[in-house]
């Protein structure tokens, strides 16, 4: 693991889009994964934004993101479909390679679980001519992939090359089943690994005597930043065990984050990344892609 | 056609019969007219209303899409291959259901509705099938005056295959992808032919036609490697008479570095910057 193989999602940061790259730059990332939101939404369009990331000479790790793309029917999944295509489109002007999809969580989607692999191995496909991977991401709310183990199943039930899985700690460590959840996974498809910590914070009135009452909710941060750094440190060790050669990305996206300068944020993720490269130093994680640099044709 | 006819069979979902034409779009259509012809092509039909020719030798169909429009006018590349399939609705179906993209219409050579998919790089697969009683290219087609429209292949020359340029690491997602859309299978490499038996090889479920995926070489990260269809596999039944014939017509093969032409095979020099044929031993006739 070094500091070049990690990416920073500019997610994390506040601002437009040349702000936010340059910022990530300026704290030494050379990778980000991008929103296609961010993308779509910059004020010059969206092929002045695209040409803004592939000229900032930083690598596009991942597009994010399609969602609610699985376990549709009839004129709903030919819509998602189009959605999808649109993004692969977008990753390749963006020199992306890999779409990063949360699984379905709305009320029209199956919890037919093979409806959901048929789904998933269909966009694969659609995935192959653009020379673009498949990150599967389990997302709390979904009826067939809620955590990992179960997000896991799927892709593997669709068993396409270029499909895999995403993790976001974020989620492992707070909704999922922490590390025991990974262990219970073959992982030999894992693709990207979003790094976050968390600190627990209830939400609700503080004034209100019924604290109890109150949700248990969770405030996202920098690895190192958290309370589960420890079992953060922990996972990467058993990640390099089972042989992951995937990628890592950072995300800290709050709303803290969402009312600072993003040089601030960056600066703030380059600190929690030396911090686990400190106590990483040792561990050797090989990428398993090479970079795709070229240039769409046409 | 019976209802019969219609229903797949099994490992063979889209009736694949072999291959309909191979299409190649060039801005210099004379100077890739001219290899052609020393190859054994003779040019036999000229489109309606494109700049479309339509090139035939023994049961090879090669049409020579000279159309403007393409991101570099001077390239030369192979853009197309059309299989010939039971029912083309039913191919194009399947593929659609399976994650295929259908290519423009517009973009194609043939104002025939010749249904296709998003191949590799920018090419195109074509699904054909009207190839028994039915020639697609009497639609679109005028025959060149004074010309034989079925000229002989020379040492039997016929259509064996096509190298397809991968991405590093990417052949797995491509083997995924001939064996759900189109039912072409892996095979082993005490399978392989040809001087160059490298990268993964696809046999087609009619077991006529083979695709050759090649990643980049370890170490050769600099190198420009574009997906898409790089070369045309030819087959012959005897590559040294073959070689003989083509070489009587200006044919020149590589010799040079571990590329020897031989009994298994031959590789042409490069033509027009891009252009390489392959000679491959192979058994089939030339139909």
């Amino acid at each position: 693991m070094d500091f070049d193989s990690v990416a920073l999602d500019t997610s994390a940061m506040a601002g437009p889009l040349e702000v936010r790259l340059g910022a990530a730059m300026a704290s030494g990332f050379r990778q980000v994964v991008v929103s296609a939101a961010d993308l779509v939404s910059h004020p010059r369009g969206v092929d002045e934004a695209v040409a803004l990331v592939r000229h900032s000479g930083v690598r596009v790790q991942a597009l994010r993101q399609l969602q609610d793309y699985e376990g549709l029917s009839g004129p709903l999944h030919q819509y998602k479909v189009n959605i999808a295509k649109g993004l692969l489109n977008l990753c390749r002007a963006v020199g992306a390679p890999l779409l990063l999809v949360t699984a379905s969580t709305v009320a029209e989607a199956s919890d037919d679980a093979e409806h959901v692999a048929r789904d998933l191995a269909k966009l694969a496909t659609l995935a192959v001519p653009k020379g673009i991977d498949i990150a599967y991401q389990a997302q709390p709310g979904s009826r067939v992939a809620a955590d990992v183990v179960s997000a896991e199943a799927c892709v593997n039930a669709a068993d396409r090359a270029n499909l895999g899985m995403a993790i976001d700690t974020g989620h492992l460590f707070t909704g999922d089943g922490g590390l025991d959840a990974l262990d219970r996974c073959y992982a030999d498809r894992l693709f990207l690994v979003g790094l976050s910590d968390t600190i627990a914070m209830r939400a609700g009135d503080a004034a209100s005597p019924a604290a109890g009452e109150r949700t248990q909710d969770y405030v996202r941060v920098f690895p190192g930043d958290g309370s589960s750094a420890e079992a953060l440190l922990e996972l990467i060790r058993r990640l390099r065990v089972i042989g992951f050669h995937g990628g890592f990305c950072l995300n800290a996206a709050n709303a803290d984050h969402a009312q600072l300068p993003a040089a601030f944020v960056a600066e703030q993720a380059r600190d929690s990344l030396h911090w686990l490269l400190a106590r990483l130093r040792h561990i050797d994680l090989p990428r398993r892609r090479t970079p795709r640099p070229s240039l769409p044709k046409g | 056609m019976t209802a019969r006819d219609l229903v797949p069979e099994p490992l063979n979902p889209l009736g694949i019969d072999g291959v309909e034409f191979i299409e190649f779009v060039t801005g210099r259509p004379q100077a890739l007219g001219g290899v052609l012809q020393r190859l054994g092509f003779a040019p036999i039909a000229r489109h309606r209303s494109r700049e479309v020719v339509l090139y035939r030798q023994g049961a090879m169909n090669l049409i020579v899409n000279a159309e403007p429009g393409g991101a570099d006018p001077s390239a030369t590349f192979v853009s197309a291959v059309a299989f010939r399939v039971r029912d083309a609705a039913y191919a194009m179906r399947h593929s659609l259901d399976a994650g295929a993209w259908e290519v423009p219409r517009r973009a194609a050579a043939m104002e025939l509705n010749i249904p296709g998919i998003l191949g590799s790089g920018e090419s195109a697969i074509y699904f054909v099938d009207r190839y028994k009683d039915f020639s697609i290219y009497d639609v679109d087609f005028v025959p060149l005056p004074g010309t034989d429209s079925n000229p002989p292949a020379l040492a039997g020359l016929h259509y064996f295959g096509l190298v397809q340029a991968v991405g590093a690491f990417r052949s797995s997602e491509w083997v995924d992808f001939y064996r759900q859309m189109l039912g072409f299978r892996q095979l082993t490499e005490a399978d392989f032919v040809g001087i160059l038996p490298k990268g993964t090889l696809l046999q087609s479920p009619c077991g006529r036609f083979y695709l050759q995926l090649i990643e980049p070489p370890e170490g050769a990260e600099d190198i420009h490697w574009d997906d898409g269809l790089v070369r045309i596999g030819l087959g012959t039944p005897d590559v040294l008479e073959a070689m003989r014939v083509l070489r009587e017509r200006g044919v020149v093969f590589i010799d040079e570095g571990a590329l020897h032409p031989g009994e298994k095979g031959a590789l042409t020099q490069v033509y027009l910057g891009s252009v390489t044929f392959e000679l491959v031993a192979s058994r089939f006739a030339a139909g």
